[in-house]
């Protein structure tokens, strides 16, 4: 979405338009609803942090600044759903509930698709064990391909503590990719 | 540098400047070890990579959007101050010292009543029987034992206030 649409259509939402509120969910939500179940692993709870991404983006749309893109907020208010999410007792408890067959959107046949699910799985459950902001960076910048800035900017982290984070995370996912390598076969044709 | 400084560069590749690249490819070059874990490193971001282009969907699109337009229909407004309040009053700590307050004040109240009782050696009887729910008339009482201290050490306070009560809210 262009950013001048989206100015205009988030100033129609302020003005109370039914029409624009959907209009930015239906623009927002595929995005957002990847980010959080990258970070959780179950459809479940990232579409309950889907919905209340959009109930806190709308209730500070009037705080709203225009420098700052639309979807850069909308990771913001994820990132610190997601975080406070896995920090919090349930979170620890949901860790390990990572969905079997999770719905994916794909450009591939199906044979490297089983694979490349099967990998993504793993790389979900291999995660899992990394500490909240490990995983928080990781997501962000190696799934999400956002630029270390960006990161900062979104988890309120200065470079040092992303680039600090990212290097103990890539480590323990390289640690495990490695073990998971040696143990399966079905996935060495990638 | 020795090759346990170039492991943190070699995972950090692609945050590194050109200049700190060329100092870990100089490395990289002639240290065989660390040649090997950026290869594995390499070939394990591609594996990353293949499985990042595969995006989780949401499983019915429309019934989400539906909640979601639903609810922000319900809380479009804008947060309030009130809800700051709110929000603060929801958080554990402060929920924690509300209740270690009133367990204060509690426990303050019945050693206060209790304790001088038994100075005065009053009957718990009478104690129940000068009781009223009614906090003026308790502070009033209680002033008052306080300013007639001296006089009052063969009368029972709480008979005397009582009476001096009941012609008061009668
Ligand atoms: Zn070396």
């Amino acid at each position: 979405m262009a950013e001048s649409t989206s100015q205009e259509i988030i100033a129609q939402a302020l003005g109370g338009s039914n029409e624009a509120i959907r209009f930015l969910v239906v623009q927002n939500q595929a995005f957002a609803y990847s980010v959080a179940y990258r970070f959780l692993g179950n459809s479940e709870d990232a579409e309950d942090i889907v919905q209340e991404a959009f109930i806190r983006l709308w209730k500070n749309l009037h705080k709203y600044n225009p420098e700052v893109k639309l979807t850069t907020w909308l990771y913001r208010i994820i990132a610190n759903l997601c975080l406070d999410f896995l920090k919090s007792a349930y979170g620890r408890q949901r860790k390990n509930t990572v969905d079997v067959h999770p719905a994916v959107h794909h450009s591939i046949g199906s044979d490297e698709l089983i694979q490349s699910n099967e990998l993504n799985r793993w790389i979900q459950e291999a995660a899992s064990g990394l500490t909240p902001k490990q995983k928080a960076v990781f997501i962000l910048r190696d799934l999400e391909d956002l630029s270390v800035e960006e990161v900062c900017g979104i988890l309120s982290m200065s470079a040092g503590n992303v680039k600090s984070n990212l290097y103990y995370a890539r480590k323990q996912m390289s640690e495990k990719l490695k073990k998971y390598y040696q143990t399966s076969d079905k996935i060495r044709t990638i | 540098m020795n090759c346990s400084a170039f492991e943190k560069r070699i995972y950090l590749y692609r945050e590194l400047t050109l200049a700190e690249r060329k100092i870990t490819d100089d490395h990289l070059s002639d240290c065989e070890s660390c040649r090997a874990m950026a290869a594995l490193l390499v070939q394990q971001q591609e594996r990353i990579e293949k499985a990042k282009s595969i995006k989780p969907v949401i499983n019915d699109p429309e019934r989400l959007m539906r909640r979601i337009v639903a609810t922000a229909a319900r809380k479009d407004q804008p947060e309030s101050q009130f809800d700051g309040i709110k929000s603060l009053l929801d958080h554990l700590f402060v929920r924690y010292a509300f209740s270690a307050i009133s367990l204060l004040l509690i426990t303050f109240l019945y050693i206060e009543t209790h304790y001088e009782d038994r100075l005065r050696g009053v009957a718990k009887v009478e104690i129940r029987q000068g009781t009223i729910l009614n906090t003026s008339n308790f502070i009033k009482m209680h002033l008052k034992s306080r300013q007639s201290k001296e006089k009052t050490v063969s009368i029972s306070r709480y008979s005397y206030h009582r009476s001096e009560r009941s012609t008061k809210t009668l």
